[in-house]
């Protein structure tokens, strides 16, 4: 396994690997600093890119979008008092108003370094968990397997606070839209349409995640016209000493290392999201701090809590993603898709059957983070400029890239309408508060499901959850986490009344 | 009235769905119809609390993680965007992808008042990264469109 490490190690520090990740990076960046863009339309987008591609270059790229695009955010943050996406929200308390006396350099320091070193300790449990997690997932059979794909879909649905209904109903769209074309197990064509050919090979991934990611966002920025931030009465901040900033973290060593924990740990369970990692760190260091009045008006420690966790969170949403198939948070659950682009097959036996790309995708983590805040240490006061660009030229580019992209694959031009379909089917789901990450996982793991459901039903009748004990387990975990959302989401009504 | 629209409309999707499942074989049936049963009693109830809360309680639309850009816009412009999606897609059926791409970009960009300088750099850039890295390196075959297809029978 050692072996494997190094190995991993020695083939990812070659140039062309080094340069796919410069570039996913450099665009995670720019996809992070736009707001209401976000790394999640361009992972979409660029997925149709590793089409055809090296499965390990491709999937580094699309990694290195994900791992970068939440660091962009933290960018605007601090310059800019507009928080890229949710995640950074926690990094607004504090960041801005230590940009605002005039410390918006030391601040980029503490980002860049709790960041990039954040990145560097999920990563690095990541890596350590694999061996451990192998015969955990080796002890799977397709009933347990099985078992995890209902509780990867039981958590995406819970991220829809509003309704659990709506959760649910979204999930079980994405493994709806699986059943249209080819099925496996008995090979027949299902709900074709009156015999549709376009339906014959199913429902295509790449106009899917387009249309509920990418289109919907591109539907908002041209309603917004014009700049997405206007100009008048924001500055860049200036001043700070960068080289302070990074010594900050260091002297605060423990509490970086125990947010980076609490990041990890609230990666490895899915369905959290990673604004709750942000605010459980930011709680915890005012709790821990010795000047808590200073939470709020510029604390060094305000800043370095959610930033540390919001990167380590990823390294454990990946340990999830790789171990049992389940995405820890939204980005990996397009990382499964590209999997499927590629033509590795998602899902619980990733560690059995590409125990190496797994080795690798730890270390892209890594990288990915470290590089991203080299990135951003040289170029970030150039690249914050993108948030004054005119969205007027912005948004047919971009829908361009999502023509191209839904085309691109199968080279059929009703994929590029079914991606306009789908990306009505997303705008209206935004909007009316139907989480579209459900979508996508019921979707990439639905064919998956159904094999092992049939499969299972086959060896061990159709009872097996109840007699098989890890089922049964699940199952028990599943209904707390049921039960658990409910009572917090009554909480919350009665706080509000 | 989207919110009713919505789910109702999902509804109407798993029903069909559900009555074209009723020829097939066991295992092709079996997990489709585990999935579909519970999507459609969750649409169902869906649909009645919004038909209630819209056409009873006439309480005003969710807007719901609208984001930062756009946010507060009116609904004609969201019908406009829509319109402009709509034009897209019809001038790359019609004339194709390499055709339909630049006079969409070009139309969209002097009619939302940009220079005429900008708009013809954009459109030539996007043209120029499409065919240098889509048609060129790719080596991609792109779609020409009905017009062709008609007279002079390409596609």
């Amino acid at each position: 396994m050692l072996e494997a490490f190094v190995r991993a190690l020695g083939n990812i520090a070659q140039l062309d690997v080094m340069l796919v990740m410069l570039l996913g990076v450099t665009i995670g960046l720019i996809f992070g600093i736009v707001p209401g863009i976000g790394g999640m339309a361009g992972i979409a987008i660029f997925m149709s890119f590793i089409w055809g591609q090296d499965p390990i270059l491709g999937l580094t790229f699309i990694l290195a979008i994900a791992a970068a695009s939440s660091q962009g955010g933290s960018v605007t943050t601090i310059l800019l008092n507009v928080p890229g996406d949710t995640t950074n929200a926690a990094t607004l308390l504090d960041g801005y108003p230590m940009a605002a006396k005039g410390q918006a350099g030391r601040a980029m320091g503490i980002v860049l370094t709790a960041s990039g070193l954040g990145g560097l300790f999920g990563g690095l449990v990541l890596l350590g968990m694999l061996p451990v997690m192998r015969p955990v997932v080796l002890a799977f059979g397709s009933p347990e397997t099985f078992m995890m794909v209902v509780l990867g879909l039981t958590f995406m649905a819970i991220i829809a606070r509003e309704s659990l209904i709506k959760g649910f109903v979204a999930g079980c769209l994405g493994l709806i839209l699986a059943f249209i074309g080819l099925q496996n197990v008995t090979g027949i064509v299902r709900y074709d349409f009156f015999n549709w050919l376009y339906l014959e090979d199913g429902i295509q991934l790449i106009p899917l995640s387009l249309g509920i990611f990418a289109i919907p966002e591109v539907i908002e920025m041209m309603v917004g016209g014009e700049t997405f931030i206007q100009k008048a009465g924001i500055t860049i901040r200036k001043g700070g000493d960068v080289l302070e900033g990074v010594k900050d973290v260091f002297r605060h060593f423990f509490l970086f290392i125990r947010c980076c924990f609490i990041g990890t740990v609230v990666g490895i369970i899915p369905g959290i999201g990673a604004h709750t990692a942000t605010f459980m760190a930011y709680g915890h260091a005012k709790q821990t701090s010795k000047h808590p009045e200073e939470f709020g008006q510029g604390s060094v420690e305000g800043v370095i809590a959610p930033e540390s966790a919001s990167n380590a969170k990823e390294g454990g949403s990946l340990l999830t993603t790789l171990g049992f198939g389940i995405p820890g948070s939204s980005a990996m659950a397009l990382l499964l898709g590209a999997f499927l682009v590629v033509g590795v097959q998602p899902g619980p036996k990733m560690l059995v059957e590409y125990l190496d790309l797994s080795i690798w995708l730890g270390w892209t983590i890594i990288i990915g983070n470290l590089l991203s805040s080299f990135v951003l240490l040289l170029l970030a006061r150039q690249m914050v400029r993108i948030i004054f660009l005119d969205a007027r030229i912005l948004a047919p580019v971009i829908l361009v890239f999502v023509v191209i992209g839904a085309y691109a694959i199968n080279q059929n031009f009703m994929d590029v309408i079914m991606a306009f379909v789908f990306g009505g089917f997303g705008f209206a789901a935004k909007r009316l508060g139907y989480p579209r990450v459900p979508v996508m996982l019921g979707f990439v793991l639905g064919k998956l499901a159904e094999t092992y459901f049939l499969v299972s039903i086959k060896t061990t009748g159709p009872f097996f959850v109840f007699t098989k004990p890890i089922c049964l387990i699940i199952f028990i975990v599943i209904l707390i986490t049921l039960a658990f959302d409910q009572r917090s989401k009554m909480r919350e009504k009665r706080k509000l009344a | 009235m989207l919110r009713l629209i919505f789910p109702l409309v999902l509804l109407v999707f798993c029903v069909i769905m559900l009555v074209y499942s009723r020829d097939y074989s066991r295992d092709a049936l079996l997990f489709p119809l585990v999935v579909l049963i519970p999507a459609t009693g969750m649409l169902l109830s869906q649909t009645g609390k919004e038909a209630y809360s819209v056409l009873i309680k006439k309480a005003p639309d969710d807007r719901v993680d609208t984001g930062v850009v756009g946010e507060g816009a009116s609904g004609k412009k969201y019908l406009i965007t829509i319109g402009w999606l709509a034009i897209f897609v019809v001038l790359m059926y019609l004339f194709g992808i390499t055709i339909g791409m630049p006079i969409f970009v070009l139309l969209y960009l002097k009619l939302n008042r940009m220079g005429w300088p900008v708009s013809i750099f954009v459109t030539v850039l996007v043209l120029g990264f499409f065919y240098g890295f889509f048609i060129m390196f790719m080596k991609i075959y792109i779609y020409k469109g009905l017009l062709a297809s008609i007279f002079f029978g390409q596609n």
